[in-house]
């Protein structure tokens, strides 16, 4: 099976500080790929890289075949990215905000205007079309912004929590709408703090911590290695440890606290 | 390398955008009218403080009797006034029109003129002119120059007059007291008030740090937000980013220069000589020669804030340094040095010379070449920080 996305010890450092660390995986192409990680982890770093935003500081990835250095642009066409900040401006309606990408995506006026309306009516939104999405409900932006990532139809869809803070009957929404995407053919790589969404969703699963994969594999294969009656959740706590983690993407080195072990990263 | 109409198409739509979005915004919209209201009526009412000292101002001086000793004496008494003085630097111009000319291209601030008949007035027992020539481009020197000549002239007609009662020449009494005045002109018709020198400074001023602060915060926000990285994942050029926000900028800067223009001219008098269309120019260009400074201050700060903080310490000196509210020549040389480096003081200058002298483009090519190369050096410098700032 072809390849959708390739990381081959690709690594991310911030000054002193690897948030990425020699990471290698791949994702077949109509997969949904999960990636989980406690805060910090380095999975939003991960994406920036996939999805050109950041420069790699070692190591090669390649998305739909393409180098993500080197054919940064040809990547560009063939992602859409859903980012845990919404894309959008709220002074615009959602039929602007859509124009504003489309154009810039060099879709044709005509396929344009016809594909926003598809577009705007499978997430219930056409009916809002006049309003300033800055009017808009969390749940409705959000699905805007899955919408926005979706207009120049792209191959590949990264989605970076895109279910966070929206209450439950919106989040089944989108993840009803995430699963239709990918049986249209779309491959995903999403990333989740919500174990059941990303059981629910993916077909597999990379666990990530402090920059480095701890394990790659099935949902069902990850929880059978850790007991008969295991749940996600209780696979993620095994693998990543039960101290919690409060640690932004950007960590400040600590080179001595007077409770701790003396070193390390917060 | 990228298609050139694809990338002025994508800078048209980040422009569309940005100015769909400042037109909604009701409180981005009334501070944009406020500002320059607020800037102009504020400093229209001001006066000038009295009392200035001027450091190394060029004086021109034409003698232009060359039939008698009295022109000589006259110049070599104006000579020696200033010999030691720091505040003036007497030159030799050959004519009253050259001397004109020079004072218009700011090569020479004012200068002295010793007519033709000065020899022959004098010997007539008629009153003798010295004529000192300024720039109401520039009230606050023009005083200072006037003021300054005025007191020497003055000498210069006691030791006359001195000499002519000695001598128990019998002449009018009136002339007896003072065989010589200084006749004070200016390099075109009409004085200059303060505002008229004001006008054009703060013109520049609130256009041109309208696209500095703008363009700078506004792409901070944009990162902040979020939404700098709709663009940034776009198969669109830097270029075109930069671009769109700059096209954005300038329009909202050009309303805001048409308001400030139009207020000047109606509430307080400011005459227009020159051409509106090079004020325009000037306008754009001098905005262009801003927005390399946003851009870099853009690419040093990852948050809004700290783009604030940076683009504040750039734009106070500018204001104070630029000869926008005093002329530059009042300032010690240390900081004359420093306001040569500043793109403001030569889109001040430029603006002056249009507006209140009526200058061609021909008058300002050095200014527009300087607005050029700094354009030219900050955007060149700033679009490659911008984009590493972005990805790194």
């Amino acid at each position: 099976m072809q390849l959708a996305i390739e990381a081959d010890n690709l690594t991310k450092r911030f000054g002193r500080f690897t948030a990425v660390d020699q990471v290698t995986f791949d994702v077949k192409q109509g997969e949904i790929f999960g990636l989980l990680g406690p805060n910090g982890a380095g999975k939003t770093t991960i994406i920036r890289m996939l999805c050109t935003l950041l420069l790699p500081s070692d190591g090669t990835a390649r998305v739909a075949g393409l180098d993500v250095v080197k054919q940064a642009d040809d990547v560009r066409r063939m992602i859409g990215v859903v980012t845990e900040k919404l894309i959008m401006y709220d002074r615009l309606t959602p039929v602007e905000n859509l124009k504003v990408f489309g154009k810039l995506y060099n879709v044709p006026n005509d396929v344009l205007k016809q594909r926003s309306e598809d577009l705007l009516r499978l997430v219930d939104l056409w009916e809002w079309r006049d309003h300033k999405v800055g009017e808009f409900s969390s749940g409705m932006r959000q699905r805007m912004n899955v919408v926005r990532a979706l207009l120049h139809e792209p191959k590949i869809l990264f989605l970076d929590e895109p279910t966070i803070g929206l209450d439950p009957t919106t989040a089944h929404n989108i993840r009803h709408f995430v699963q239709k995407l990918n049986d249209g053919g779309i491959t995903i790589l999403l990333t989740t703090h919500y174990m059941d969404e990303a059981d629910q969703l993916s077909d597999r699963i990379a666990i990530i911590d402090k920059g480095q994969i701890v394990a790659v594999d099935t949902p069902k294969n990850l929880k059978t290695k850790v007991g008969s009656k295991a749940t996600l959740e209780d696979v993620f706590i095994k693998l990543t440890g039960e101290k919690m983690r409060d640690a932004p993407e950007k960590r400040r080195f600590i080179p001595w606290h007077p409770h701790g072990r003396g070193g390390g990263h917060f | 390398m990228r298609n050139p109409r694809q990338l002025l198409y994508h800078a048209l739509v980040i422009a569309w955008k940005d100015l769909t979005e400042f037109r909604r915004s009701r409180i981005a919209l009334a501070f944009s009218i406020i500002f320059p209201v607020m800037i102009i009526a504020m400093f229209g009412y001001m006066f000038p403080s009295t009392g200035m000292s001027v450091n190394n101002v060029a004086v021109g001086i034409v003698v232009e009797d060359t039939s008698g000793q009295n022109a000589t004496l006259a110049v070599s008494m104006i000579r020696s006034a200033f010999a030691n003085s720091s505040s003036f630097i007497l030159v030799n111009v050959s004519t009253q029109s050259d001397a004109k000319a020079k004072i218009m291209s700011g090569e020479i601030k004012g200068a002295v003129v010793i007519p033709e008949n000065f020899t022959a007035s004098l010997l007539n027992n008629t009153r003798a002119q010295i004529i000192i020539i300024t720039d109401p481009s520039n009230p606050a020197l023009s005083s200072a120059i006037t003021q300054a000549f005025s007191g020497v002239i003055g000498a210069v007609s006691d030791y006359f007059a001195s000499q002519i009662i000695a001598g128990g020449i019998h002449a009018d009494p009136q002339f007896v007291l003072q065989p010589v005045s200084a006749s004070p002109i200016t390099v075109v018709p009409g004085g200059g008030s303060y505002f008229d020198y004001i006008a054009p400074g703060f013109i520049a001023l609130t256009v041109m740090m309208s696209g500095l602060t703008g363009l700078g915060v506004a792409l901070a926000r944009e990162r902040e937000i979020g939404t700098l990285d709709g663009f940034l994942m776009c198969p669109i050029s830097r270029v075109s980013i930069i671009l769109g926000k700059t096209l954005s900028q300038t329009v909202r800067n050009l309303i805001q220069g048409a308001i400030t223009i139009t207020l000047a001219v109606l509430l307080f008098n400011v005459h227009i000589r020159g051409d509106i269309i090079l004020i325009v120019f000037i306008l754009v260009l001098g905005t262009l020669s801003f927005l390399g400074l946003g851009i870099l201050a853009t690419a040093v700060a990852r948050e809004q804030e700290s783009a604030q903080f940076i683009l504040g310490l750039l734009q106070f000196p500018m204001m104070f340094l630029s000869g926008v509210l005093f002329p530059v020549e009042q300032m010690p040389m240390p900081l004359q040095v420093v306001s040569k480096f500043l793109p403001l003081t030569y889109a001040v200058n430029a603006l002056r010379k249009v507006m209140i002298l009526g200058v061609g483009i021909e008058g300002i090519v050095f200014e527009l070449i300087v607005l050029v190369i700094l354009c030219g050096i900050t955007v060149f410098a700033g679009i490659p920080l911008f984009d590493r700032a972005t990805r790194k």
